[in-house]
């Protein structure tokens, strides 16, 4: 036994082996009525306030996103260098024209690059050196292109004209630009002067224009364990500035995050512990501002410690939207956005509710989308198809599905799609 | 369908049905009896990964505890009573995971105690089995909880997909990460 999915294996099932056969206590349920909290006649139930809530402050993120916007610029990551990728073009319908796609069939567990002497096991021989990703046409599915790294791919990430990957091999991350030639039939791929990192990366976002890379990192420190690490770097000199989380809120952890326009602020999403704070939110962080710690900037979206409650969300090119799925009883998925407007915010609005089963060709989709248009008419999300549970590519377009079947195959694929759409407001340029 | 208070009879009646339309009590002991026949038929698969995940027997049976009450309080809203099961696992480890949190907030620490005697405890020493374990426990969540129902449940992707709320490519980029992350945090104990 020498990889680590067996040991996980004999670790976990003889962890298991202690809880014998026949030894599960007497269920005792709750005595109706007598739940601390309840109401009688008239009250929701409990699961659904704290979505209610959520739902309540979708509208007051938006106006706290227009005015984080309006900040007076601060201390910035330096921009010089080369030029930055052009904007990639869009489909007829406002679409980004390309995506990068991770294949599937390189993306096994275990297969770590490295080497025997790690303890990480036998590794495929293709992953030990190189894996190759693809650009896919959004029209077509196709791939049009594709890029081969010098190593294990784990993590993608796409700016209005470029898409990077991060790259590991011998436990080290290093980092790389993918750029799609002018014919759209080949790639460039330049490694960045970022400084190669040693610690478990798990989300990575590029700012708009292509000139900064974030990423979060999970760091031992000593006894309090672990905690988030965000890290955003220069693509074209490798400065790089860090932050980190306090001690206090070690048991937090980070999920995916988004530069808006302008590419200063970073919102990213925070599980917290249940009733403490911070809870689970979406999160702005002023990259420009002094400082190093990671919870200083504001929470603008609550999220409800609900099973299968809301834990991503994507944001509108703009930044102006923010697109998130809720699922939770009864309703296995709702779609939901809030739009601001010059007058301040609005009401949260539900973009897709699943109609009862077997009326719609999707009942549930994943977090978070895909892509987001501007003013969050036309949402690409992954949903699974009501009839067989396959995972669909549907196209939220006001309100209505439209399956993508020739995308249906990237389903099992990891995406990354430019931050550009033609849909609603232009997106601001700069970042 | 309208929202019914949380422990009325109405709650807790077939979905669809008007407040009041039905005998309150018929209602919930159908209710009772369904979720208990889960409770019997599931309890202990769900306390061994309870187990699993946080290490401590009384911990993991209170999660469960709370996990099928919860559900029994939500019977009446469930709009598909096959994915009760799902349900109850995605509250199991929702619980599982604001108990390690508590956990790591209260400084306290838990050592697995290794078996008396099985097939699996042959292939690891005792240390070594705390030793993943207690690394386990150090990922991130969703890492964690991604690993546990793949390699110690053998949940296909589809389905891990739909207990955690995530899409299935997220679940195995989820893993990778993870498996790189724990063999990581092996490599330093050693």
């Amino acid at each position: 036994m020498n990889t680590v999915e067996d040991r996980i294996r004999a670790a976990a099932r003889a962890a298991a082996a202690t809880v014998a056969d026949g030894s599960a206590p007497p269920l005792s349920l709750p005595q109706p009525g007598r739940r601390p909290g309840l109401r009688g006649g008239g009250g929701r139930p409990p699961w659904a306030v704290p979505f209610a809530a959520a739902a309540a402050v979708i509208g007051i993120v938006a106006a706290s996103i227009l005015v984080a916007r309006a900040v007076v610029p601060g201390q910035t990551v330096p921009e010089i260098g080369p030029a930055l990728a052009a904007p990639l073009p869009l489909t007829a319908g406002g679409l980004p024209a390309y995506f990068l796609a991770i294949p599937p069939g390189d993306q096994q567990a275990g297969a770590e690059p490295g080497n025997q002497n790690e303890g990480v096991g036998p590794i495929p021989r293709r992953l030990s050196s190189h894996e190759t990703l693809r650009v896919v046409a959004t029209d077509t599915g196709k791939t049009v292109a594709t890029a081969t790294l010098p190593g294990y791919v784990t993590e993608i990430a796409a700016s209005r004209g470029a898409f990077f990957a991060a790259v590991v091999r011998s436990g080290t991350a290093t980092f790389f630009e993918i750029r799609l030639d002018d014919d759209r039939t080949a790639t460039t791929v330049t490694e960045l002067p970022i400084q190669p990192d040693t610690a478990p990366l798990e989300f990575m976002a590029a700012s708009p224009n292509g000139s900064k890379l974030a990423y979060s990192t999970l760091v031992m420190h000593g006894a309090i364990g672990d905690v988030q690490n965000l890290v955003v770097a220069s693509t074209i000199n490798g400065s790089e500035r860090e932050w980190t989380t306090p001690a206090s809120y070690s048991t937090g952890s980070m999920g995916p995050m988004n530069f808006l326009a302008g590419g200063r602020m970073l919102a990213f999403s925070w599980t917290g512990p249940s009733g403490t704070s911070p809870s689970s939110a979406l999160r702005l962080l002023d990259t420009a501002a002094p400082g190093s710690d990671l919870m200083a900037g504001r929470a603008v979206l609550r999220f409800a410690n609900q099973p299968g409650m809301v834990e991503g969300y994507t944001l509108s090119p703009n930044g102006r939207v923010a697109v998130g799925v809720a699922s939770g009883l009864p309703r296995q998925t709702v779609v939901y956005s809030v739009t601001v407007s010059a007058a301040g915010t609005r009401k949260p609005t539900d973009l897709y509710r699943p109609p009862e089963r077997h009326a719609s060709p999707v009942n549930s989709c994943n977090t978070p989308p895909l892509w987001v248009s501007n003013t969050g008419s036309h949402v690409l999300i992954e949903c699974y198809a009501t009839a067989s549970a396959d995972v669909r590519i549907v196209l939220i377009n006001h309100g209505h599905v439209a399956q993508l079947p020739w995308l249906d195959a990237t389903a099992n694929e990891v995406t990354a799609f430019p931050g550009i759409t033609s849909i609603g407001v232009p997106a601001n340029t700069g970042g | 369908m309208s929202i019914q208070p949380e422990g009325s009879a109405a709650a807790l009646a077939a979905p669809h049905a008007p407040a009041g339309s039905g005998p309150a009590d018929r209602g919930g002991a159908a209710a009772e009896a369904s979720v208990t026949a889960l409770y019997e038929a599931h309890a202990l698969g769900l306390v061994r990964l309870a187990y699993v995940m946080l290490g401590d027997r009384a911990a993991a049976e209170d999660v469960v505890q709370e996990a099928f009450g919860g559900l029994y309080r939500r019977w009446g809203e469930l709009s598909d009573k096959e994915r009760a099961l799902a349900y109850v696992r995605s509250s199991v480890l929702n619980g599982c995971r604001s108990a390690l949190r508590r956990r790591r907030l209260q400084g306290t620490e838990v050592t697995h105690q290794p078996p008396a005697a099985s097939a699996e405890a042959a292939a690891l020493t005792i240390e070594e089995r705390r030793e993943v374990m207690r690394a386990l426990r150090r990922l991130p969540d969703r890492q964690r909880e991604v690993l546990v129902l793949r390699f110690y449940l053998d949940e296909p992707e589809a389905e891990i997909a739909r207990v955690m709320g995530i899409s299935p490519s997220t679940v195995r980029s989820t893993a990778h990460r993870g498996l790189a992350a724990l063999g990581r945090l092996l490599k330093e104990t050693q």
